[in-house]
């Protein structure tokens, strides 16, 4: 069952209000908000996973060195994948499933210090052969790289 | 009507195009008939399952049968303690002869276990046991999920006594899935389409909860699966494929069929020999395999075979051509062969004269040519998942495999694209100085390639570049030198040298792979992992974060019924755990679950020291809290993270959770930890474990050591400080005692170390020899495979056969392969032998310091004992967090039991996750409580993962001792790295012991074989005459003697034929002596005759002088004049004049000689010249060659008399014209015919008996010879021939 936006957003509020022990810090660090740059990026990756266009996920990407992906039962485990692996494989796994939704909550993303965001996003899916729905969660790890932000690790969430 | 070389494969192809069209037929049937069919074959399924459940019920009743069945299981339960001994014994051997292992155990009254084997459970949780209740029953736990059968004991008084106890889990589900553990379902053996939901004992009562509902369109249809007395085990679900997914396998299965059948026919086609296109037709072919494979896939293997999953390897390179391994090496193989047949297509051409510019161009081109070819080497190793440069003597994996050969098949085709360039560009010069003008443009080019080169896009790897390069140059260059060799070779040893291809590309392929792979491993450190280590706080909130909602969706407890110690709760924090990104990301981390009443009921940690005591008050909170907090290990301290908070659901308060995450660097992913045990829990893809593992070190900016990965981490040079503050580095330092690359980084915190080993020489060496030998080696079980086949087809060439023959026909070779053979024997030995040494050793190190390390620990146990018992009387006598500390003294893992149950252990986690029975094994608890033995030692496996296990016994303050048990995960680790180094070191040795049999078989080969063809040379030259010839020896061996007896023979020969070629003269010149006096003598006669007649007439008056005077003076001067021809005669024999050679017109001379007897020949002699077509010119005397034609004219009339006809043949042969005089006279006897041709031999009464002689000195003198064809009574053909002038054109016809 997944957890509504509401609850998600208590469950990030409510802790400020917990008393932290000595030396704590705050509880879940509120995220900064993201910058016009990273929005788009994830707009541009929502567009490509509704569309199920491999290509354009590629653009995503980072450009220096692998890619970290774990997408459960849709790849082989945990295992980092260069840029044209992932693209064939995000392409073979949109010929099998058929995106119904794929979105960024907004509050759900973390812009960390070093120039790393995290994002989650929600993503309804439905296999065309035999027509089950499937609802994940994936996390996105996000760099800014030359002033784009791209693709540094895909992770389904359990 | 195709012609019949094409009917096998249109034959097929018409079979690609039936089935083809065959598809639709059936997908239309399959659409219609579809729910009744699937409705069947679900019964169908159904009652597989039923059955199964049989099989499993049957398993665990009839073991529980036996169990009761045992006289000691009575005889124990009545305290017969040498019975209790013999029942561990009879239960391991039970449990031993079942095939799935159930875990055996009696049970005395209420529910204590007396007596177990295998993996027991908690027995005494069993509901159904402790009421005594069902026979067979299911068991739901959080992780796994157990079938049970118990069988009444019943003493002699009828009476039962006790139970025995059979357990078999049916499903086992952690959510890992790595190298040593996978989830179970022996019920459904995890096929799809099949549901199940066991049936507790506990909810025996009550209606077994429904099924989620089935999508909609699908048909399922569900059963429940009964135990024999009746009660539910389980609900089943079987359900069919939608139409739509019948109908996809339907049209994969029929692609397939198409494909192999497509692929089959124009394979026919391509391979068909016998035309000049020929080889336009197989480029054709496949090609358009290559397309069809494209399209419709290939026939083998299934799609879920990792060879098709872009998983492992995946490329947009070269559009849909790299989709997978496979797709890979089709595609690879392809363009090897376009390339292979154009290159022999540009050999076969005649060679262009050497050109500066085309030269020039050619080398130019070869720089971009030889980029693409180490850019799609890089494209291949930063696209695939997998260890490229891991090849082993035996292959790792299927994949792997697949993935190098389709490498060595990439270097192949660069190999032949590049030689066709140079082959192109002309000879190599061979001049001196254009030989410098070609190399000295060589340097300047390589030097500008490598000014300007763009690194960063392509980073050739410069030695295995030049190599490739070098070599197809002069293989290009020298074309003329090494092709006509090739052209001659045997198919065999064509083959042979296509093995040494491979070794060879081999040998450049490794190099590069290893620059490929070091290369993508340092970008990975500096553009991804270093960033993963900077963002790790962020991302550990995050985690955690994600991980307390995903806790919120799970409602723990929400079931239970609240109150304290809730049943079936015991691996249920193992269960949260691991279905939480914590588990996923294999973090630090642990939960702990507490029941209403404050105590922790379950509780997993990974990579964490013991958590908290078992009673503690609950959160205040029903939503998340979370603080920073430090746990104490002694003196050891690790900051976590923690979140917790109370459960409540409809409004009661069920119990609390909470969540630790540590916080520190060990949470990374690519980081191995030094917990042996931390590979069980974190899941792993399924291809070869990457070859360098990553570590990392920190430290502050006094350069003091926050965290290191390693044990011994290095000092941070000073002077490294200043660089760092200005960009990060890369540098090498020892680490752990080894060379390390280190990528440093920092930020305001500290600094921050990426480390992996370097490369050393000598591992680079063997790794590189194991690669050559790997690859070779299936060079050559590919070439045995083509032989096999080949031989199975009955061909003659390249067979089996007939690569024996080839080794039977020549002794190097015999000996090559029978020293190569014979010096795999002591390789083998030395593997087997030297390994088995060392292992052994190896193991029994390890148990002396397991026994130490227990003896240590024992001791540091029983004084916390005796500690605790003073400070907390009837408390526990050793705890968790005990056992966590003096594991951290004697750096080994704990664990103790008490009367054969878990009571404490260092590694909870084990125990929490099931992964460990709460029991000891049963032979170990009866070898130390009930046989004393003073310790034991086994080998414990957790699903694949195994180490030994040493125990003794432990006084825990109780009359019965403990037992204590050190596992010895980490030293096994250690032993197998000993024994993987010692594995490498051997095969280096064996494979360099192989090449130095090889090199030495070569060289005796050359020993042995170089003398004898010498010799049999020499044999040769001594049969022809020539016995001048001799052997140098070059041994000092018997070939030697057998060398030197030879030249004595020679010699002797030469000595005895100068002997009687003396003889002979001596012989001849009194023969002449005496032919000459014969000859004289003659002659003379009538001389003295006629001068005493001429006296006695001129003393006689009467008689008439003058006419006498006439008459004697006339005889006198016809033997005078038959003196003075027998005079030239022999003095034309003894002294023939010098041959003056030129070349003659043999027709002309033949004529001439012949033209004055055809006007004095007797009426009844004919004779006629037949000339045959062409006769060449010969060198020749033109007056020898006439007397010579002569004397065989001369002995041909002679031969006829008055009688007969003479006919003289020219004929010319290959490099000989013959001169034939064939008479029809009387013929000779044989032993006469072989004499003729010696000086002064005659048949005849009148002549010298030199003729025939000197027709055949004059014949030797030309370099020709003669020869006489004669019987009696037939036809005799005297044959001279003289070889023919070369180099003179010119010839008559």
């Amino acid at each position: 069952m997944l957890m509504s936006l509401s609850r998600v957003l208590a469950l990030s509020v409510c802790p400020l209000g917990i008393p932290a022990l000595a030396g704590a810090s705050t509880l879940f660090s509120s995220a900064e908000s993201p910058d016009a740059g990273l929005l788009t990026r994830l707009q541009r990756i929502e567009s490509a996973f509704r569309q199920g266009d491999a290509t354009s996920l590629r653009l995503s990407f980072s450009g220096a060195g692998k890619i970290r992906v774990d997408l459960g039962d849709l790849t082989d485990g945990q295992e980092s994948y260069g840029a044209g692996q992932l693209q064939v494989i995000f392409g073979r796994i949109f010929e099998e499933l058929r995106t119904q939704e794929f979105s960024f909550a907004k509050d759900a993303v973390k812009v960390s210090a070093p120039g790393t965001a995290f994002a989650r996003g929600r993503w309804v899916r439905r296999s065309r052969p035999s027509g089950d729905q499937t609802i994940d969660t994936l996390i996105f790890t996000l760099r800014e790289e030359l002033g784009d932000w791209r693709i540094l690790e895909i992770r389904s969430s359990r | 009507m195709a012609p019949r070389s094409w009917r096998p494969a249109a034959w097929v192809a018409l079979g690609a195009a039936l089935l083809g069209l065959a598809a639709p037929l059936h997908l239309a049937l399959a659409r219609a008939g579809w729910e009744a069919r699937a409705r069947s074959a679900i019964a169908g399924r159904l009652d597989v399952l039923d059955r199964r459940k049989d099989v499993l019920v049957s398993i665990v009743r009839s073991s529980a049968d036996r169990v009761a069945a045992l006289d000691e299981a009575q005889a124990a339960l009545d305290g017969d303690r040498g019975a209790l001994s013999r029942l561990f014994r009879e239960l391991e051997t039970l449990a031993r002869g079942r095939p799935e292992r159930p875990a055996l155990a009696v049970l005395a009254p209420p529910s204590s276990p007396l007596a177990w084997a295998g993996r027991v459970g908690d027995l005494g949780s069993f509901r159904g046991v402790a009421q005594g209740g069902r026979e067979v029953f299911v068991v739901v736990g959080s992780v796994s999920t157990t079938l049970v059968a118990t069988a009444p004991i019943h003493g002699r008084d009828g009476q039962i006594h006790g139970l025995a106890t059979a357990e078999l889990p049916v499903l086992v589900r952690r959510n890992i899935r790595n190298a040593y553990l996978s989830d179970l379902d022996l019920l459904t053996e995890r096929r799809g389409g099949v549901e199940v939901q066991y049936v507790d004992t506990i909810d025996e009562g009550n209606p077994p909860r429904p099924l989620p509902p089935l999508p909609s369109g699908a048909v399922g249809e569900a059963r429940v699966l009964r135990a024999p007395d009746g009660a539910a085990l389980a609900t089943v679900r079987v359900s069919s494929p939608s139409p739509r997914e019948e109908a996809q396998e339907i049209v994969s299965l029929y692609r397939r069929g198409v494909s192999a059948l497509a692929c089959l026919a124009l394979l026919l086609w391509g391979l068909r020999r016998g035309t000049r296109r020929a080889p336009l037709r197989l480029a054709a072919a496949a090609t358009a395999a290559r397309g069809i494979l494209l399209i419709l896939g290939p026939p083998l293997p299934r799609a879920t075979s990792l060879l098709l999953s872009p998983d492992v390897y995946a490329s947009t390179l070269l559009g849909p051509l790299l989709r997978s391994p496979l797709d890979f090496l089709l595609t690879t193989l392809w363009l090897l062969l376009l390339a292979a047949l154009v290159l022999r297509w540009v050999l076969a051409q005649p060679p262009r004269p050497p050109s500066t510019w085309r030269a020039l161009a050619a080398d130019v081109l070869a720089i971009p040519l030889l980029g693409g070819i180490y850019l799609w080497i890089g494209d291949t190793t930063s696209n695939s998942s997998l260890d490229l440069e891991a090849i082993s003597l035996i292959p790792r994996s299927a994949p792997l495999l697949v993935l190098q050969l389709g490498l060595l098949g990439l270097l192949a085709f660069g190999a032949c694209l590049l030689t066709i360039l140079m082959a192109l560009a002309g000879p190599l010069p061979s001049g001196r100085r254009p030989t410098l003008v070609r190399f000295g443009s060589w340097l300047v080019l390589g030097a500008l390639a490598y000014r300007f080169w763009p690194r960063d896009l392509i980073g050739l790897p410069l030695v295995p570049t030049l190599a490739l390069f070098l070599l197809t140059a002069l293989l290009g260059g020298l074309r003329e030198s090494w092709r006509p060799l090739c052209s001659a070779a045997s198919p065999e040893l064509r083959a042979g040298l296509g093995v040494a291809t491979v070794a060879l590309l081999s040998l450049l392929l490794y190099p590069s792979l290893v620059h490929f792979g070091e290369k993508n491993t340092r970008l990975q450190i500096q553009q991804q992992h270093a960033q993963v280590v900077l963002r790790q706080p962020e991302w550990r909130e995050y985690i955690l974060e994600a991980s307390c909602r995903k806790i919120d969706e799970l409602q723990v407890l929400e079931k239970t019924p609240p109150g304290p110690h809730p049943p079936l709760t015991e691996e249920l924090a193992f269960a949260v755990w691991s279905d939480t990104d914590l588990a996923a990301l294999g973090f630090s981390s642990a939960i702990e679950i507490q029941d209403p009443a404050g105590a922790v009921v379950s509780r997993f940690a990974l990579n964490l020291p013991s958590l908290a005591a078992p009673q503690k008050p609950l959160p205040l909170s029903e939503s998340w809290e979370l603080t920073r907090e430090r746990l104490a290990l002694g003196s050891e301290e690790r900051p976590v993270l923690h979140a917790r908070k109370r459960l409540t659901y409809h409004g009661e308060v069920h119990g609390a959770i909470h969540v630790y995450v540590g916080d520190d660097f060990w949470n990374l992913p690519f980081i191995t930890g030094r917990d042996p045990y931390s590979v069980l829990y974190r899941s792993a893809s399924r291809g070869v474990a990457r070859g360098r593992p990553i570590g990392l070190l920190a430290y502050d900016w006094k350069r003091a050591i926050l965290f290191s990965s390693s044990e011994r981490p290095p000092v941070l040079p000073q002077e490294l400080l200043a660089r760092l503050r200005r960009s990060s580095l890369w540098t090498t330092l020892a680490v752990d005692g080894r060379p390390h690359h280190i990528f440093l980084f920092s930020d305001a915190q500290g600094i921050y170390g990426l480390t992996y080993p370097r490369l050393g020489a000598g591992r680079f060496a063997a790794d590189l020899v194991e690669a050559g030998s790997g690859l070779t080696l299936l060079g050559i079980a590919g070439l045995l495979g083509v032989m096999l086949v080949r031989t199975i087809l009955q061909l003659p060439r390249l067979s089996l056969p007939s690569l024996l023959a080839v080794v039977a026909g020549r002794f190097s070779l015999r000996l090559f392969v029978a020293f190569v053979a014979l010096a795999f024997a002591p390789a083998l030995v030395l593997q087997v032998v030297v390994r088995g040494f060392v292992a052994d050793r190896l193991q029994r190190e390890s148990e002396d310091q397991a026994l130490e390390r227990a003896a240590v620990a024992k001791k540091a146990v029983e004084d916390f004992v005796v500690f605790q018992r003073g400070e907390a009387p009837g408390s526990r006598p050793v705890t968790d967090a005990a056992l966590v500390w003096v594991s951290s003294l004697v750096r080994n893992d704990l664990d103790v039991f008490d009367r054969g149950r878990i009571l404490a252990s260092s590694k909870r986690e084990l125990y929490a996750s099931g992964l460990l029975p709460p029991r000891v094994p049963g032979e170990v608890f009866r070898a130390m409580a009930l046989e004393g033995q003073p310790s034991v030692v086994r080998t414990e496996k957790i699903g694949g993962f195994s180490y030994l296990v040493v125990s003794v016994p432990v006084r825990l303050g109780a009359p019965a001792p403990g037992i204590l048990s050190i596992p010895l995960a980490l030293r096994q680790r250690e032993v197998e790295a000993v024994l993987d180094d010692l594995d490498r070191a051997i095969r280096l040795a064996s494979v360099l012991f192989l090449v130095a049999a090889a090199a030495l078989a070569q060289s005796m080969a050359r020993r042995i074989s170089g003398p004898v063809r010498e010799l049999t040379r020499a044999t040769r030259r001594v049969a022809l005459g020539d016995l001048a010839a001799r052997v140098e020896p070059t041994t000092r061996d018997e070939l030697r003697d057998l060398v030197e007896s030879f030249n004595q023979m020679a010699g002797d020969l030469e000595r005895q034929r100068i002997d009687l070629e003396r003889s002979n003269r001596l012989a001849a010149w009194a023969e002449m002596a005496r032919q000459v006096a014969h000859e004289v003598k003659n002659p003379l006669t009538p001389i003295q005759l006629s001068a005493e007649h001429l006296r006695r007439v001129f003393k006689d008056p009467g008689a008439d002088f003058a006419a006498t005077l006439d008459q004697c003076v006339g005889t006198i001067l016809k033997q005078v004049q038959t003196l003075r021809e027998i005079v030239t005669e022999f003095s034309a024999f003894a002294r023939p004049p010098a041959a003056a050679l030129e070349p003659q017109d043999l027709p002309g001379i033949v004529a001439e000689v012949l033209e004055p007897y055809r006007a004095s020949l007797p009426p009844e002699v004919s004779l006629s010249l037949e000339l045959g077509a062409a006769i060449p010119p010969v060198l020749a005397d033109r007056r020898l060659v006439e007397r010579a034609v002569l004397n065989l004219l001369e002995n041909a009339l002679q031969a006829v008399g008055e009688r007969g006809t003479i006919v003289v043949r020219l004929d010319s042969s290959d490099a000989r014209v013959e001169v034939q005089v064939e008479d029809s006279g009387p013929g000779i006897d044989p032993e006469l015919r072989d004499r003729v041709f010696e000086p002064f031999f005659s048949t005849k009464t009148s002549g010298s008996g030199l003729g025939l002689a000197l027709v055949k000195k004059i014949a030797e003198d030309h370099g020709g010879g003669v020869r006489l064809e004669s019987r009696p009574g037939a036809r005799t053909r005297a044959v001279l021939w003289l070889p023919v002038a070369r180099n003179t054109a010119g010839t008559r016809g």
